[in-house]
């Protein structure tokens, strides 16, 4: 497989690929759905029209800031982590396993093991895609993608094994993780809690890593090229292998918080699609922790509008993956208006 | 079961050359997960309305053609990033399939076919194109000048410019056959079970990826690379048979197999390579 070149670092077409894909859901509004005006008024609404409808936003806003943070974390360093999904997945069921495991008089304390647990998980996943990179020169685009595939059924497999399965439940489910574990809710009955919060000390974290220290310089260096950092005598090994760890084990972090923080068990698929998304967040965003937190919030509305639009039957489609789609298809693509293209070419 | 799992080899087989078509001309095609999807659903279609499985098979065909052009107008003329657009493909399709079946039969279930699989004398048709359309791509990749621009295209564009062929062309007709072949291969996934399943891919599209670089990404040896790895998903279904294994077990095993013979044949490449001047690979300086 060739080198590939860092995507991130070239390119006009942010704005364009997300006007596109706006245009592109407002037209299929207005043309399949049955009565557009409700359609559309759901769509730029619905998200903002109540209490529920902004924990909800709040929530995934936050947690895609995680995912995003972590998918732009490895890319920043050059490295493709394609197993955000499984990451996130194993990092649930890690959390609910400590939680289970754990007494219940630990409290609070408990809470941060569990939650801990779900990172180590994470990170093991990640960093061994890092360790095959640096040690057999297995592609880690590969690796984490399959790594990811076999993790997620696997993680089903347990769900509903000995000791963990829910004994009656309509929902493919653990059992509940003891009350004394749960993280306190926000704007109850959504989806928020106290823990996502944790996302905006991250971002500032490593936007002062990666933008203002030597360790940050060095991994964008490998991010860029490669070649050019082992020449400058930098330790190519490390940087493989360590964005792809703290990568897997903020995606950990973001599954731990879903089952502590909303689900309070382990549900199936309850992380389907958030690491997809974070690395949507983390193409907007172009690796730059600061820019990561608008475009998570961006793609957050764009998927909470999708879901009502598609809950009050205005819409027979899933919209939030057509925007991923269009959003990755088109992110990369240097667009350039015609005339600016002629200006620059004379 | 038979000592060659044929069914489950197909698929990968032809998967595998629509990739390797890709891969020849220099741009990886990344979306044969979702285009074998979408092949599968259109080839499932096909034969549902017309109950003709030529039919099936040339809508398949045509519609995977096409998703190899949308992806060859995102990376050639929009200058996209081949692998992020064809992530956005790999999206996209499963959406649009899933959209497609809903508004026909108004769920999201199973797609049944009462047409039995052709075989001849006991052998599947399917395998039987699947192998011949492996032989064509060695003699039309390796025996004809169409073949020789085509790898050139992969290998070294600035001497194609230099002698006034356009390597872009080239690799919008991989793509296109690269779909073609990615779609074909869910086409004969669908016809053999004889339904279309949401989710009918399963990481195949991924894993003839992998056999692409197994099958040290020439037709003939991609043959053995696909049976090692239908011998692997054998292997995971015969475990579940045998001891009654959770579905999701049976589900994991076959991508952490994958895992395994990727890194082993990975490391090979590496002790292979070492010591040697590592040159930087033509066509890929950017002006």
């Amino acid at each position: 497989m060739k080198p590939r070149s860092n995507p991130l670092t070239s390119g006009v077409g942010t704005l364009v690929a997300l006007g596109l894909a706006l245009i592109l859901a407002v037209l299929l509004l207005a043309m399949l759905s049955p009565n557009p005006a409700g359609a559309l008024r759901a769509f730029f609404w619905g998200p903002l029209s109540s209490g529920l409808a902004w924990g909800n936003l709040l929530n995934q806003g936050l947690l895609l800031t995680l995912t995003g943070l972590a998918a732009s974390l490895a890319f920043g360093a050059g490295s493709f982590n394609l197993g955000g999904e499984g990451q996130t997945y194993t990092g649930g069921l890690a959390a609910l396993a400590a939680a289970l495991v754990l007494p219940v008089a630990w409290g609070p304390g408990g809470t941060l093991v569990a939650l801990t647990a779900g990172i180590a998980a994470g990170m093991t996943l990640g960093g061994l895609s890092g360790w095959l990179k640096v040690r057999f020169d297995a592609d880690e685009m590969i690796t984490t993608f399959l790594l990811s595939a076999s993790a997620v059924p696997l993680v089903d497999a347990v769900m509903t094994g000995p000791g963990i399965g829910a004994a009656e439940s309509m929902l493919i489910q653990s059992r509940p993780a003891p009350e004394a574990f749960w993280l306190p809710g926000l704007l109850t009955p959504s989806n928020f809690h106290v823990g996502v919060l944790v996302a905006l000390p991250l971002v500032v974290l490593f936007g002062i890593l990666v933008n203002h220290t030597p360790w940050g310089y060095r991994l964008r260096l490998m991010g860029r090229n490669r070649d050019f950092a082992r020449y400058a005598g930098i330790s190519t090994g490390f940087y493989a292998l360590v964005p792809l760890a703290l990568s897997g084990g903020l995606h950990g972090l973001a599954g731990a918080l879903g089952v502590l923080g909303t689900q309070h068990a382990l549900v199936q698929g309850f992380s389907a699609g958030w690491g997809w998304n974070g690395i949507a967040v983390a193409l907007i965003a172009r690796t730059n922790p600061w820019a990561v937190v608008p475009a998570a919030f961006l793609l957050a509305f764009l998927d909470q509008a999708s879901r009502t639009v598609v809950l009050q039957g205005q819409f027979p489609f899933q919209l939030s993956a057509l925007f991923q789609a269009a959003i990755l298809f088109f992110i990369t693509a240097r667009i350039v208006l015609p005339r600016w293209r002629k200006r620059r070419a004379s | 079961m038979s000592l060659v799992p044929f069914d489950l080899l197909t698929p990968l087989l032809v998967a595998g050359l629509g990739a390797l078509w890709s891969e020849r001309a220099g741009v990886l095609n990344i979306a044969v997960e979702g285009q074998m999807l979408a092949g599968a659903l259109a080839a499932v279609l096909g034969v549902h309305f017309t109950g003709n499985l030529a039919v099936g098979l040339t809508v398949a065909v045509v519609f995977g053609a096409l998703t190899g052009l949308v992806l060859a107008w995102g990376t050639l003329d929009l200058k996209a990033d081949p692998f992020i657009a064809a992530l956005g493909l790999n999206l996209l399709l499963p959406a649009l399939a899933g959209w497609v079946s809903f508004s026909l039969f108004g769920n999201l279930g199973v797609i049944r076919l009462d047409v039995a699989p052709p075989s001849w004398g006991g052998i599947s048709t399917f395998f039987v194109a699947a192998v011949l359309l492996a032989v064509v791509t060695h003699i039309v990749l390796f025996q004809t000048p169409w073949g020789l621009r085509l790898r050139a295209a992969g290998t070294s564009s600035p001497l194609m410019v230099s002698r006034g062929l356009s390597p872009s062309g080239y690799q919008r007709q991989a793509l296109a056959l690269s779909g073609a072949l990615a779609a074909l291969a869910g086409a004969f996934l669908a016809l053999t079970l004889g339904a279309y399943v949401p989710g009918i891919s399963a990481g195949k599209g991924w894993i003839a990826l992998v056999a692409l670089y197994l099958g040290v990404r020439r037709p003939l040896p991609l043959i053995a690379a696909c049976l090692v790895l239908a011998w692997a998903e054998q292997a995971s279904n015969l475990l579940q048979a045998v001891r009654n294994l959770p579905s999701g077990l049976v589900l994991g095993l076959p991508p952490l197999l994958t895992v395994a013979v990727f890194v082993v044949t990975s490391a090979a490449k590496k002790r292979l390579s070492r010591g040697k001047l590592v040159r930087p690979s033509p066509g890929h300086s950017r002006t």
